[in-house]
């Protein structure tokens, strides 16, 4: 009788552990990530920027100090940002001569791509979403950039007209 | 020359060319900003839009406003997201479509209430005349010592004056009805608050509503001789429209009264008719004591509407008795006395006994059945004899004819 008692233990034992090993971890493919229009905010006297809709604070120091390698004070009187499909943050701001690609990761934003504009900067940048890929405008000019999340390409004239319309 | 223009006209369109394409460079965040932006300001105009005119083009700025952005539909829905474009665009515009018919309701309020202005100066000023000359009328019938038909005449001429007057004032209830029924006071404050606009000061309704009021009291207290139940009959009548009036419109008119004393004029109004009630109640039975003095009919005395119902129940049964043991010729006069008196009741004052509290239409109805009663019974008998001898001369004219004819008939045959 114990050790029938003995082997039922045993093998309930067994068989949760062997349950407890099948279990696997879930999976949502095809997720979108895009955020529809751009958020626009304003940094405060440390840097930190905060986008309530979103649910999203961060500092713009060491985007601050990557386009101006100086962080004595906060510069940046704007940051605009938008989120991709594939979930990556675009942010650049007015002057800057790049577009920082961030991936989000637990706790921080880490660098994926820094996407250079002009040389002298875009005075007044705006991104917009679009179907395939992320629009950089020049509100000042009119020129547009197709912007992914390794490249960055000038359109012409024509074409920004045509997708703006 | 000719290079210059092209030269200038090449300017023009280049500045053209990129001042358009520079408002083309425009953000999704720009548009969908704008889009809000606008629509605050479009929310803020419809609340504050202060006549038709200005309503109307609001309505068409709106409807260019939404050609405008319609082409960015999509982007809008995403920016206003739980709610979309179109359900905003269709909010603004059945806002602005109903401030546009509040804006017409208040002019048209506003028309009304200058128009009422003007008719109650109109009024204002008769009643006034029509007031002097009673109390003129008034004072030489007091003071008169001429004849008996000069007097009569005066009595007669101040009569007249007062139904006039009484006219008058119904004229003023369905003038003072039209304008202030349908009046949306809600309305009328909300463009008040607007426009910081007083409220229309010269409009004095509550005042003349108060004088009007007062006056005829007066005229009730004084006159107590020289009015007939015809005259109390008709005051009835405009005492029971004058009160309908003021416990419908009352309040309307007090809230668009902006006198300092509004509150106090409305307090006495309801005094007043008050006293108008009693009064007119006790002045009625008194004509009617006097009527039936006049006519002949012997009731009982009787100084409230109870002792006259009282009066009127035992006259009755006493007469329909009378009719029934013994009936006469007197009591054949006295029904027809009676009735003269009971047909005017029923075909013109029924209503307004009942309106004074003199009478009510249960108690008219319970004495039309004795009435009813009296005159089945009562016969005029001397009618009823002249009856019978016209019919008996006839049958004996003829029997007396048919017996000469045979008469001339038997003598040819002889």
């Amino acid at each position: 009788m114990k050790s029938f008692i003995h082997t039922v233990t045993l093998i309930t034992v067994i068989a949760m552990i062997l349950l407890a090993g099948c279990k696997q971890s879930m999976v949502i493919s095809k997720v979108d990530y895009s955020q529809s229009i751009e958020s626009v905010l304003q940094p405060d006297e440390d840097g930190t920027v905060q986008d309530i809709k979103h649910g999203l604070t961060f500092n713009i120091k060491p985007i601050q100090y990557a386009e101006t390698q100086d962080t004595s004070s906060i510069t940046t009187k704007q940051v605009r940002y938008i989120r991709g499909q594939e979930g990556y943050y675009y942010i650049t701001a007015p002057n800057y001569s790049n577009v920082y690609v961030m991936a989000p990761e637990k706790g921080k934003l880490v660098l994926k791509e820094t996407l250079k504009t002009t040389e002298e900067g875009i005075a007044k940048p705006a991104f917009n979403q679009r179907m395939t890929h992320i629009q950089l405008l020049n509100r000042s000019t009119g020129e547009v950039w197709k912007v992914h999340a390794g490249s960055i390409e000038k359109e012409e004239s024509q074409m920004a007209q045509r997708e703006v319309n | 020359m000719n290079i210059r223009i092209v030269i200038l006209l090449t300017v023009v369109f280049g500045l053209f060319s990129s001042a358009l394409y520079a408002q083309e460079a425009q953000s999704d965040y720009e548009i969908q900003k704008t889009f809000k932006q606008q629509y605050a300001n479009y929310e803020q105009q419809v609340e504050n839009v202060s006549s038709a005119d200005s309503a109307e083009k609001l309505i068409e700025s709106i409807k260019k406003f939404d050609q405008k952005f319609s082409a960015h539909e999509e982007l809008l829905d995403k920016a206003l997201y739980p709610d979309t474009y179109k359900e905003q665009m269709e909010s603004l515009k059945k806002s602005s479509v109903r401030t546009l018919n509040k804006v017409k309701t208040i002019t048209e309020q506003q028309r009304q209430l200058n128009k009422l202005e003007s008719q109650l100066a109109s009024y204002e000023q008769d009643l006034n005349q029509l007031d002097q000359q009673t109390d003129s009328l008034k004072t030489a019938i007091r003071k008169s010592t001429e004849s008996e038909k000069e007097l009569s005449n005066m009595v007669r001429e101040y009569r007249q004056s007062l139904e006039k007057r009484d006219e008058l004032i119904l004229t003023f209830i369905d003038s003072m009805v039209v304008t202030y029924q349908n009046m949306d006071l809600d309305a009328l404050q909300e463009i008040e608050d607007y426009d910081q606009r007083s409220r229309i000061k010269t409009n004095d309704a509550l005042k003349l509503v108060h004088d009007i009021s007062d006056e005829n009291i007066q005229i009730l207290q004084r006159n107590t001789s020289n009015l007939q139940l015809d005259d109390y009959m008709r005051m009835a009548e405009v005492n029971y429209q004058f009160q309908a009036m003021w416990n419908k419109l009352g309040d309307k008119i007090h809230e668009v009264y902006d006198g300092e004393n509004a509150d106090m004029l409305a307090e006495n109004i309801n005094t007043n008719l008050t006293d108008w009630n009693n009064l007119l109640q006790t002045n009625t039975i008194d004509a009617v004591n006097d009527y039936f003095t006049q006519q002949g009919i012997e009731t009982t005395s009787f100084k409230s509407t109870d002792e006259l119902k009282t009066a009127l129940h035992s006259y009755l049964d006493q007469k329909i008795k009378e009719s029934k043991d013994n009936p006469s010729e007197a009591n054949y006069k006295d029904l027809q006395q009676f009735k003269e008196f009971w047909d005017r009741v029923e075909v013109q004052w029924t209503n307004n006994l009942a309106h004074a509290d003199v009478l009510s239409r249960e108690e008219i109805s319970k004495l039309k059945q004795k009435v009813d009663e009296w005159t089945q019974i009562a016969q005029p008998r001397s009618n009823n004899i002249l009856v019978y001898l016209l019919g008996g001369s006839v049958l004996l004219a003829v029997a007396l004819g048919v017996m000469l004819i045979r008469e001339k008939k038997n003598k040819k045959s002889a």
